[in-house]
């Protein structure tokens, strides 16, 4: 993710880098336990809250990270991620001022978005991304993408957001249908930039793709966008669906 | 082994894995290699057969203490040959403090009044005065009259940074330096090159002390003063600039006081005073806040309905079943506090 105010804040992926190498944490999913023992005055602790969290600064005794009790796994991790965040900004603030609190010269939605960058840099680190999805010039281990939330537990969303993120690979269900007037393909989920959205439903119309993606039972096909060649594998899930993994040319070098 | 035996066998285990783990492991290969290959003459130790086979891997001394000193010296109104002879001098003194492990600061570098003419006075002093105050050591080259230089050398004083004074033997040094009742050492040279082994041998000498004050010094890098003094005026509804108003000091000054840590803000004890009959209240009470009467006053606050515009702002627009569930964490860890202050 790209860091909103480099001037502003430290850079989160390398911030995140930093202290899952101070923890010791080299393989998914991150042990969030282990980062947050780092520091002895850092607790977590699980109460009944209507939001999904907040950091408890309590002074010299350190702080606490609270997160709802009644949140999924994959929201709790994220939550304290998150909360991990505001808690090494306010750190690095106590060191420069002696007084913990968050950067003044940050907007607050600013520090927000910059601990939800750091959330997901720390649970699902670029390295670990790129070695855990099997990805080359002629394939996609479509196995690896279904199994990737599960291996960093954390949810479909995010995990495939950050694919296409690190990796510029938009995972996408298509559901297809046919009907009196034809096949219907429709992509239900898609993640990625809004403009690859729209490239996507675009090309899902035409009816030579419609045609290959009922018939066969897994298939990889490539079509020219305005960014360049996209390579795109699939694999009929079942009678209804098929999973897409399109594979958009990288910004500045991919481009045909 | 018996279990005790193990106990001991873990607990030195950790001990010793805790003890290598403060220095990088190639540190300690090679200072184990020179150990062994190039012992200290004098040191005789009979070493059982096959001993030196494998890597014998030890700490030959104990850490050093990073230590940071300020170089303060005339940089203003100097001719060319004046200043072409601070510089020298500042570039051998930066070469021995190298020798020593010690990273000297020297303000010609960020804030000199030709090369940094941009940079504001305020800002100039600012940077200077926290330079010289979270400093280990102040060299003062005493060599051309210096109203900045006199200046640092009060801040050192007020925050007991020792100071090596050094000039030229010939020359005479103003008895406003000579005579600061601070920990202070003359170096009197006649050739450059006695100053530097001279500088070196007072490093190395002056060095363990050094240590000792950054180490105890540790316990006050923290904002004690200036965070009771902000609650105190937040507290009486008064805003920085009335503050300062009152006090006679500038609203950066109490801004600074109010947001670092106490031995960089070091305010005088006049200020306090000043300060403090402002706020209502004692010295004493900014310098050594009561933990227990400001959870007190927090919880009657609270009991009250009547919250600081600080607590208030933080909390705005959290769920009330959130904030009460906040509330009995502060309490519980509060309670901590109040029956174990010294965690």
């Amino acid at each position: 993710m790209m860091n909103p105010s480099p001037n502003k804040l430290p850079n989160s992926a390398r911030t995140a880098e930093r202290l899952l190498d101070r923890a010791g944490v080299l393989i998914p999913p991150i042990d969030l336990s282990k980062v947050v023992s780092t520091w002895p005055n850092l607790t977590v602790v699980e109460e009944e809250l209507e939001r999904s969290g907040y950091l408890l600064s309590i002074g010299e005794l350190g702080a606490e990270i609270l997160v709802n009790v009644s949140d999924k796994e994959e929201r709790k991790r994220f939550t304290i991620a998150h909360e991990l965040g505001h808690w090494v900004l306010g750190l690095a603030l106590k060191k420069k001022t002696g007084h913990f609190s968050q950067p003044k010269n940050a907007h607050y939605a600013e520090i927000e978005r910059w601990c939800d960058g750091f959330a997901t840099n720390l649970l699902m680190p670029e390295s670990m991304i790129r070695t855990s999805i099997l990805l080359s010039e002629d394939t996609v281990d479509l196995e690896s993408l279904t199994h990737g939330p599960s291996i960093f537990k954390v949810s479909e969303h995010a995990f495939f957001l950050r694919i296409w993120e690190v990796l510029r690979l938009q995972v996408a269900l298509v559901s297809i249908a046919t009907g009196t007037s034809g096949v219907l393909v429709h992509a239900e989920k898609s993640f990625g930039d809004p403009q690859v959205q729209i490239a996507l439903e675009n090309m899902l119309k035409r009816s030579d793709i419609a045609s290959q993606l009922l018939c066969s039972p897994s298939f990889s096909f490539s079509w020219v966008s305005n960014d360049g060649r996209v390579k795109c594998f699939g694999r009929r899930i079942n009678i209804d669906y098929v999973l897409l993994a399109l594979k958009w040319p990288d910004k500045a070098t991919d481009v045909e | 082994m018996n279990p005790d035996e193990n106990s001991l066998v873990r607990s030195i285990a950790s001990r010793v894995k805790e003890h290598f783990d403060s220095e990088a492991p190639d540190e300690i290969v090679r200072q184990s290699r020179q150990l062994v290959l190039y012992p200290q003459e004098g040191l005789q130790v009979e070493l059982p057969v096959g001993a030196l086979d494998g890597p014998v891997l030890m700490h030959s001394r104990p850490k050093r203490v990073h230590l940071n000193a300020y170089l303060a010296c005339a940089l203003t109104g100097l001719t060319n040959d004046q200043r072409m002879l601070v510089n020298h001098l500042s570039d051998l003194v930066n070469l021995v403090c190298k020798s020593v492990d010690i990273d000297l600061y020297e303000p010609r570098k960020n804030t000199d009044p030709v090369h940094h003419a941009d940079v504001p006075d305020n800002e100039v002093y600012r940077i200077d005065r926290e330079r010289v105050v979270g400093s280990d050591l102040l060299i003062h080259l005493a060599h051309f009259p210096s109203t900045g230089s006199g200046e640092e050398l009060t801040f050192a004083f007020d925050a007991l940074v020792p100071v090596i004074v050094i000039a030229h033997d010939s020359q005479s040094v103003s008895r406003m330096i000579t005579g600061i009742p601070c920990l202070k050492l003359d170096i009197r040279y006649r050739e450059p090159e006695e100053m530097r082994e001279m500088l070196g041998i007072r490093l190395q000498e002056i060095r363990p002390v050094l240590e000792q004050r950054k180490l105890a010094k540790a316990e006050f890098s923290v904002n004690v003063v200036g965070a009771k003094i902000r609650e105190l005026r937040l507290d009486a509804s008064l805003s920085r600039e009335q503050l300062a108003k009152s006090v006679g000091l500038s609203v950066d000054a109490i801004e600074q006081i109010e947001e670092s840590i106490d031995t960089i803000s070091n305010p005088s004890l006049t200020h306090l005073r000043l300060i403090a009959t402002t706020l209502k209240t004692t010295v004493a009470e900014l310098v050594n806040p009561n933990y227990t009467e400001s959870v007190l006053s927090g919880i009657q606050a609270i009991l009250d309905d009547r919250v600081d515009e600080t607590t208030a702002a933080r909390f705005k627009g959290v769920p009330t079943k959130d904030q009460q569930t906040i509330l009995v964490r502060y309490l519980a860890r509060l309670l901590e506090l109040v029956t174990n202050p010294k965690r």
